[in-house]
């Protein structure tokens, strides 16, 4: 999805919603170490991985994390979007080619201080495998 | 609901003890333009109030925070 949404201050109110799926490939975990440069093995060794509790691979956490900075910044609000905060708590780990559904509601609006408040989601199948809250400042233009 | 303190705590990472009304972001390294806006809109939720712009750019002090809390009638 490269839709930049560009919604107004204005035109947001608690309960807006906004979500987005996607399959989570080995080349996404691969570009996600080489750019953070996280190789921890959990995530990069097949040997390794497979020896732990996990007993394969798990996607980072911080790239889950990633995929909510795109969904403030293209979707909740968009082309508007100043991240101020992110807290994500882990529940679950993720696998590569898992597909994950990362969804945000707006739970306030502080018209003094132009912040929105999220609750975000990221399931996998309907399963919880990250939440947590966002503060995003919709910039004037 | 969280009340006035426990935000300043929060936000802010100053002791209970060591809060005043006279504190402001020159006595509070964590007083930073965004944190001030966190902590605004955390005040807002948690005593149900909206204020203005001017209202939050003008306020020096946690005082004057207090005081725009007092002007929506709140008793704190």
């Amino acid at each position: 999805m490269n839709h930049e949404e560009d919604r107004t201050f204005d035109s947001l109110t608690v309960g807006d919603t906004a979500f987005f799926e996607q399959a989570i490939s080995e080349e996404d975990v691969r570009t996600f170490a080489q750019v953070s440069g996280d190789r921890n093995s959990l995530h990069m060794d097949d040997a390794y991985a497979s020896s732990t509790p996990y007993a394969g691979r798990i996607v980072h956490g911080m790239f889950l994390g990633a995929l909510v900075s795109r969904l403030v910044g293209m979707q909740l609000p968009g082309k508007r979007a100043l991240l101020v905060k992110e807290s994500l708590e882990f529940k679950k780990p993720v696998r590569i080619g898992e597909v994950v559904r990362v969804s945000g509601v707006v739970t306030q609006v502080s018209v003094a201080t132009r912040l929105i408040e999220l609750n975000v989601q990221i399931t996998v199948a309907d399963m919880l495998v990250a939440d947590g809250v966002v503060h995003v400042q919709v910039r004037p233009a | 609901m969280k009340d006035f303190t426990a935000l300043v705590t929060e936000h802010f990472k100053i002791a209970t003890a060591d809060i005043a009304d006279t504190l402001s972001a020159k006595d509070i390294p964590e007083w930073d333009s965004m944190n001030y806006l966190l902590f605004i809109a955390d005040v807002e939720e948690a005593y149900n109030v909206s204020f203005t712009m001017d209202e939050v750019l003008g306020a020096q002090t946690l005082g004057d925070v207090k005081n725009m809390l007092r002007s929506k009638s709140i008793t704190i």
